[in-house]
């Protein structure tokens, strides 16, 4: 199983178009690095201005606010919601790519069976997706904590603000991108689904994109019949659920809790729902690949 | 002789299509099994069956004396195949094709191994080259390498010389040949092109519309003391009395009022031509036809003949 997966990576790792994904990641990071980087502060003052009724905010306090902790958490928001795109490239093409190619007949006439070769092909993409997390922790984390250093981390929410301690923000980062690569990982399960239904990987990349896109209004919509009967059940509305990591408990006196997270649960619910997902999707492309007719 | 596949009533239906109906044959170890057909007539579908790409509708199929389907991978350990074209990686080498379609077989494969396989095909000398260079022929040549690199005992070859000019027509020929003969190997050859299945070709299935039309060693059905000569006669009633009383005559196949083919020992043409004219039947145009091509004809002209066969 090893040397097949290997074989699976050693193809998704020689393709040139693979990097497009890494390079799209790296300039849109570097981009916003950039920007905050000359011009940091108005954008500390335009995130202020919304909450300057309630609270007032030293210049200190302005200053530290910019670090490299929060320039990560910015660009988590921004890239987060992008990543599914990426991830379908790669996940979309697996099985369609392969029968557009021809060479699904080349893997499908040796003796492996057609479920090996769905678990295969999953396992490389969640690979796939670890390799665009790492990298965007190299580039958001790593990269702006040694632009901009490091300092308390301020998130800002609709219901005032959350100050985390700098050395209790690390391992937050830790378990978002752990998240993340779960929430991912559901957007590749579901690629690699529609990609056993299709014999052209175009189909599945838009596809998959369509039903993100779809899910997410969606999500973010405020009706109330959707809230309690649809909302919780879309995996998109789960896929956000890493900003849970960074919403601390405060104790009675209004001080954060170190090491404390607001909602647990919910992020562990949030987490079992993705990994449902998961199951079932990649549970669904097994029973479709094993009986479809390769007629590619 | 042990019987390597066998199968039985094999049909696939694709919606209200029939694309292979109640096709039933045998292949034997060693020998080389051609399937003949127009495109169209069932041969990719029944060789997609046979390497469990496309499920059967119905009937079954026994490889190496186990059903295909319950005992898939013990199967597919000795059996290598190019289905219709081979496809590979087109960035990747020729080397690394061949070790990628090794792994999937489930071996640890030693780069001399490999090499020796590259050269069997003629393609030491490119096995660095990404695969997107090369020639269809060498694509094709690859494709057998990947088929042969488990060592198989049956190999299936989906029209196997297709888009190659005849210089590498002849190299596939000539490796099919070697395989059978040097190696013992089992092949499953299809191919529309009648001359290429006589060449190599023990036995024969020709396929058409999807059903089976003749099963048959190819030295039972091609008799080599036997030719057809194609006829061009001025009068068809009196050229039929003619062969009603020519004994030698084994059949006579009537295509119009004035064509026919007539199947006959090679060395009596000139006396019938020469009964014909003494007769007064006027021939205006005599041809020997290719005895597999007016049989394969015989059997797969879905229109109805102009004139009986007369046996």
């Amino acid at each position: 199983m090893l040397a097949l997966l290997w074989i699976e990576l050693n193809k998704i790792y020689r393709r040139p178009r693979t990097y497009i994904a890494f390079g799209a990641m790296a300039a849109i990071v570097w981009l916003i690095q950039l920007a905050l980087y000359f011009d940091g502060q108005a954008y500390v003052d335009l995130l202020l201005s919304n909450l300057s009724g309630s609270f007032e905010f030293s210049d200190l306090f302005k200053t530290h606010l910019l670090n490299g902790y929060l320039i990560c958490f910015v660009i988590l928001n921004t890239l987060l919601i992008q990543m599914p795109l990426l991830v379908a490239l790669v996940a979309g093409d697996a099985i369609a790519g392969e029968a557009a190619q021809g060479t699904l007949r080349f893997q499908l006439t040796r003796p492996i069976t057609r479920a090996q070769l769905i678990g295969i092909k999953f396992t490389a993409a969640v690979v796939y997706v670890i390799s665009l997390l790492l990298w965007l922790a190299i580039l958001a984390l790593l990269g702006s904590v040694l632009l901009f250093g490091i300092n308390d981390l301020v998130v800002l929410r609709s219901t005032g603000i959350e100050q985390m301690q700098m050395d209790d923000v690390f391992w937050r980062y830790l378990a978002a991108f752990c998240f993340a690569a779960v929430a991912l990982t559901t957007v590749a399960a579901l690629s690699l689904l529609l990609s056993v239904l299709a014999d052209n990987p175009i189909g599945p990349i838009i596809s998959t994109m369509s039903v993100v896109i779809v899910f997410t209004i969606l999500s973010e919509m405020n009706i109330p019949i959707y809230d309690t009967t649809v909302k919780p059940w879309l995996f998109t509305t789960h896929m956000v659920a890493w900003k849970g990591f960074f919403y601390v408990q405060a104790d009675a006196e209004g001080t954060t809790i170190r090491g404390s997270i607001e909602n647990l649960p919910a992020v562990f619910r949030s987490l079992g729902i993705l990994l449902g997902y998961i199951v079932l999707f990649l549970g669904a492309a097994i029973y479709i690949f094993r009986r479809k007719d390769i007629l590619t | 002789m042990e019987t390597l596949v066998h199968v039985e009533h094999l049909s696939k239906r694709f919606g209200s299509f029939e694309a292979v109906r109640d096709v039933s044959f045998a292949v034997q170890r060693g020998q080389v099994y051609g399937f003949l057909g127009q495109n169209g007539a069932g041969k990719s579908t029944t060789l997609r069956m046979l390497m469990t790409l496309i499920r059967p509708s119905s009937g079954s199929i026994e490889v190496f004396g186990l059903d295909l389907f319950r005992h898939r991978r013990e199967i597919l350990r000795q059996v290598g195949a190019v289905i219709e074209k081979p496809d590979h990686y087109g960035y990747l080498s020729a080397y690394e094709n061949l070790r990628m379609a090794a792994v999937l077989c489930g071996l640890r494969p030693e780069r001399k191994k490999l090499m020796e396989q590259l050269a069997f095909v003629g393609l030491a000398d490119r096995s660095q080259s990404p695969v997107k260079t090369f020639s269809q022929g060498m694509k094709q040549r690859l494709g057998i390498a990947t088929a042969l690199v488990h060592d198989p005992s049956l190999i299936i070859l989906d029209e196997p010389t297709n888009g190659l000019d005849p210089l590498g027509i002849a190299d596939i020929r000539d490796l099919i040949r070697r395989l059978s003969r040097e190696q013992g190997k089992t092949l499953i050859v299809s191919s529309h092109l009648l001359s290429e299945i006589e060449l190599i070709a023990d036995s024969l299935l020709i396929l058409h519309q999807g059903e089976k039309r003749m099963e048959g060693k190819l030295q039972d059905l091609l008799n080599p003391a036997e030719t057809v000569a194609e006829l061009e006669l001025n009068d068809r009633q009196l050229a039929d009395t003619v062969f009603s009383q020519t004994d030698f005559i084994c059949s006579v196949d009537w295509r119009s009022d004035r064509q026919c083919c007539i199947r006959l020992p090679k060395n009596r043409i000139p006396d019938l031509v020469h009964r014909l004219s003494e007769t007064g039947v006027a021939i205006q145009a005599v041809a020997s036809r290719h005895s597999l091509e007016y049989y394969f004809l015989q059997l797969t002209q879905t229109e109805p003949h102009a004139g009986a066969v007369v046996d």
